[in-house]
């Protein structure tokens, strides 16, 4: 036989089981179960599994189990929160070398391309002239920092595997 | 003497004190032993991971915020969470718990009348709670046996109190059925 129930109804009836919520809902689902067979044999059927569930004592632990455990657990080392000691945008000071290092040679570059004879085709686009020896210049860049990395990986891999 | 309270104790566990983790050890081994066994099924087990939960409060105690929870809560969390994985990774799921783990349940310092009932009422339990799905039979150990309010299980596994109900009573009806002795039809 299932006791089948709305939620509200289930959830007031476990409230009631379990003492669970204040005293006041507890009082209206004890007075409304006291006149109710369904919710009865709801918290009949509720009771019985309790009971029958708790046949299944308590357990000791072994005895030896704290000292292994104690002693295992306190052999080791505790996190410990690192406190930075650096402002975190302070790194970033470093890179400042580097793009300016990175604005120069684009600059330079884009000079040398710029004297180059093929930009004359571009004459009707004035602006597109004049900034695309830059934008060759940051590809011809580009490409060259991906073939220092692909020339550097193997050295990094050995490396990483030491 | 004064009993330090849980938070106290944590707070100098997190300073490096051993006597502190011993102390809140002995406060609270017994109901997490038995809370790791009711998940698991297995007394290896439960022994096997008391150890992974206090070696975490030891190492992972400067983490606990008093003002969040309580410290039974947070070591119950740290329980729980690692059964739930050590189940998961062993394919050991509570389902499909071993008929031999009633055997590991039953402490060889009884004699063999009360060893005899004991493992008939414990494994007749054992054997209806390892039929649920994990989720259900995690919700029954924490309600039924460490006696948490269905507020405090949520906050523990982040489930809604809802979803938690209906779960339970689903596993009542389950149980019901599997507790029931036989010709009768009540536990």
């Amino acid at each position: 036989m299932t006791v089948e129930r709305s939620e509200g109804d289930r959830n007031a009836l476990l409230a009631l089981h379990f003492g669970e919520g204040n005293a006041r809902t507890l009082a209206a689902a004890r007075a409304h179960a006291s006149g109710c067979p369904r919710c009865q044999e709801y918290l009949h059927m509720l009771s019985g599994v309790d009971a029958a569930l708790r046949e299944w004592e308590e357990e000791s632990p072994p005895p030896e189990l704290a000292a292994r455990v104690l002693s295992r657990a306190t052999r080791l080392p505790q996190h410990r929160t690192v406190t930075a000691s650096v402002p975190s945008a302070m790194p970033l000071v470093g890179l400042l070398p580097v793009l300016a290092a990175l604005v120069v040679s684009i600059r330079q570059l884009a000079g040398w391309l710029g004297d180059l004879p093929f930009w004359t085709a571009l004459e009707g686009w004035p602006v597109v002239q004049n900034a695309a020896p830059f934008a060759a210049a940051v590809v011809v860049l580009f490409m060259l920092g991906g073939l220092a990395s692909l020339a550097a990986a193997p050295a990094l891999v050995m490396e990483s595997r030491r | 003497m004064e009993e330090q309270p849980d938070h106290v104790l944590v707070a100098e566990v997190a300073r490096g004190d051993a006597a502190a983790l011993r102390t809140l050890y002995l406060r609270y081994e017994r109901p997490t032993f038995n809370l790791i066994l009711r998940l698991a099924g297995n007394r290896e087990m439960a022994q096997d991971m008391m150890q992974e939960t206090f070696t975490r409060v030891w190492t992972m105690a400067y983490t606990f915020r008093g003002d969040r929870g309580s410290f039974k809560g947070w070591l119950f969390t740290i329980a729980l969470n690692l059964t739930r994985s050590e189940l998961a990774r062993k394919r050991h799921r509570v389902r499909h718990l071993a008929e031999d783990a009633v055997d590991d349940l039953v402490s060889p310092s009884d004699g063999p009348d009360a060893l005899l009932q004991r493992s008939e009422a414990s494994g007749r339990v054992t054997a209806a709670l390892a039929q649920l799905t994990p989720d259900q039979r995690e919700i029954v150990v924490l309600k039924v046996y460490q006696q948490l309010k269905f507020r405090e299980i949520a906050e523990m596994t982040k489930t809604p109190e809802g979803t938690l109900k209906a779960r339970f009573h689903r596993a009542v009806a389950e149980l019901r059925e599997r507790l029931a002795p036989a010709g009768s039809g009540q536990p």
